[in-house]
């Protein structure tokens, strides 16, 4: 994610085409790379710690076995991993939230909170995309942020997002809409 | 230029906000749309960036060898796949591929035998063209010929009306000429009264000794009695008697034939005889040539 994916190989585009020819030790390093961010973002989708650590071994038992889906010309590498794991988490949650009927949790949650900036596990790559996006977000407006976070790490419908944002569903489909575009295009080509 | 509608329906597919089969249906579209497949990509991109907003955290230190071990598993099993074991459900992927292998082997044998049917088929097929060619080749001189035969045959037709023409012409000369000699053979002979009280009893006779016929036209003969018949006889040299040439009606032209052949008519007479005529003459002669 630290450059185009079109424009140059990044060493994760590397690895991962190393693992999907069954190289365990570039699927280790790949792992040593991404699980922090992805099992942050598993485990802020779960809030479960046991959960999150299953759908971690999950997503990585799909990159494994997938690898060689992966698409240079159409993501980066991180995107790739990030949609995956994302994926991973908001099925566990919704077959969860399913069984439970209901998600109170999620109601009282701040749809968006940005990450502590200090961190000493964080690398500099790392903190600057964050920083990069932190920014990005900050330059839509609130109601289509709120729209694309909750959409991103709630696992609820269309429907529950409206009802839980007090909006019409049309209106909160058109945040979606125009939070994301606006996402992507503020992020083309930094990240 | 991609409408908001879809914007939107890529912004919900990309989030997963989809129903199942609308999501199908968009992936379908995004399949054979690279406009779109762009579009998505990019929101891909935005909405991954998300995750890079929350703080790393370290997994257990145990999970990476969990998953290590998870993955070898995942690989062994893949193999024990491939290991016989007892029992009947590990037999069931052996013959399953049995199954597979036999299909597969009856398949192959299938495309050869077809490989050797198609090899021959168009073996025969070459063949067979070469041998319509040649009967092309054939068709072709005997139309030739046949054409070469119908206009002879014309030329000859057009000979044969010819000499049929010809044959014709030659044979109404022919009959011209043998009316000639007929009429240049024919002997007339008039036989005149020996009666004293008919004189003018006569008759006429057209002799053809080629035909060995002739024409007896009778005049003013009277009838003759019931029990008499008139009978005409040729003098021939060459017989010591006259020779018959049968009865006949006073009243009627009559023709005649001799009852023996004629070598020379010198003379005809009529005499009157029995009814039914006579072998020789023995009644009285009323008429005779000169």
């Amino acid at each position: 994610m630290t450059e185009s994916p079109a424009t140059q190989d990044p060493p994760e585009a590397a690895l991962l085409r190393r693992v999907a020819g069954g190289d365990a030790l570039a699927f280790d390093q790949l792992y040593t790379r991404w699980s922090p961010m992805l099992y942050g973002l598993i485990c802020k989708i779960l809030e479960d710690p046991r959960e999150a650590e299953d759908a971690l071994q999950e997503g990585f038992l799909h990159v494994w076995h997938k690898a060689a889906s992966y698409d240079s010309q159409r993501s980066s590498p991180t995107t790739w991993a990030y949609m995956i794991f994302r994926n991973k988490a908001i099925d566990r949650l919704r077959s969860r939230e399913r069984r439970s009927r209901g998600m109170e949790r999620i109601a009282a949650e701040e749809p968006f909170q940005a990450a502590p900036s200090a961190d000493p596990d964080e690398t500099a790559v790392a903190r600057e995309r964050r920083q990069a996006v932190e920014s990005a977000l900050q330059s839509i407006p609130q109601d289509q942020r709120e729209a694309v976070t909750l959409a991103f790490f709630s696992g609820l419908t269309q429907t529950e997002i409206a009802e839980r944002l007090g909006a019409p569903l049309g209106t909160v489909k058109a945040r979606i809409r125009r939070g994301l575009l606006k996402l992507a295009g503020t992020l083309k080509g930094k990240l | 230029m991609i409408s908001e509608q879809t914007e939107e329906q890529a912004s919900l597919y990309v989030l997963g906000l989809l129903a199942p089969e609308e999501a199908i249906a968009f992936q379908a579209e995004v399949a054979i749309d690279s406009q779109l497949a762009d579009l998505v990509a990019a929101l891909e991109t935005g909405a991954a960036a998300l995750a890079a907003t929350l703080p790393p955290r370290n997994p257990p230190p145990a999970l990476r060898g969990h998953i290590a071990a998870r993955i070898k598993q995942s690989e062994t099993d893949l193999v024990n796949v491939l290991v016989p074991f007892p029992g009947v459900s590990q037999w069931i992927p052996w013959a399953i591929a049995a199954c597979l292998m036999v299909v597969v082997a009856c398949l192959s044998y299938d495309r050869y035998h077809i490989k050797l049917l198609v090899d021959s088929f168009l073996e025969r097929d070459l063949r067979l063209q070469g041998q319509l060619d040649h009967v092309q080749r054939v068709d072709l001189g005997l139309n030739i010929q046949l054409d070469n035969a119908i206009a002879q045959l014309n030329v000859d037709s057009q000979q044969r009306t010819a000499m049929q023409d010809q044959y014709d012409a030659l044979h109404r000369q022919l009959g011209d000429l043998q009316n000639r000699d007929t009429l240049s053979r024919i002997k007339i002979a008039t036989l005149a009264s020996l009666l004293k009280n008919d004189p003018q009893a006569m008759a006429v006779i057209a002799w053809d000794p080629t035909a060995q016929r002739g024409i007896l036209q009778p005049v003013n003969l009277p009838a003759a009695q019931t029990t008499q018949d008139y009978q005409l006889w040729i003098i021939d040299p060459a017989y010591p008697a006259p020779v018959s040439a049968g009865v006949f009606d006073p009243a009627k032209r009559a023709n005649f034939q001799p009852l023996h052949p004629i070598t020379k008519a010198g003379k005809f007479a009529i005499s009157l005889e029995k009814k039914g005529g006579s072998s020789a003459p023995q009644g009285p002669i009323v008429l005779l040539s000169d």
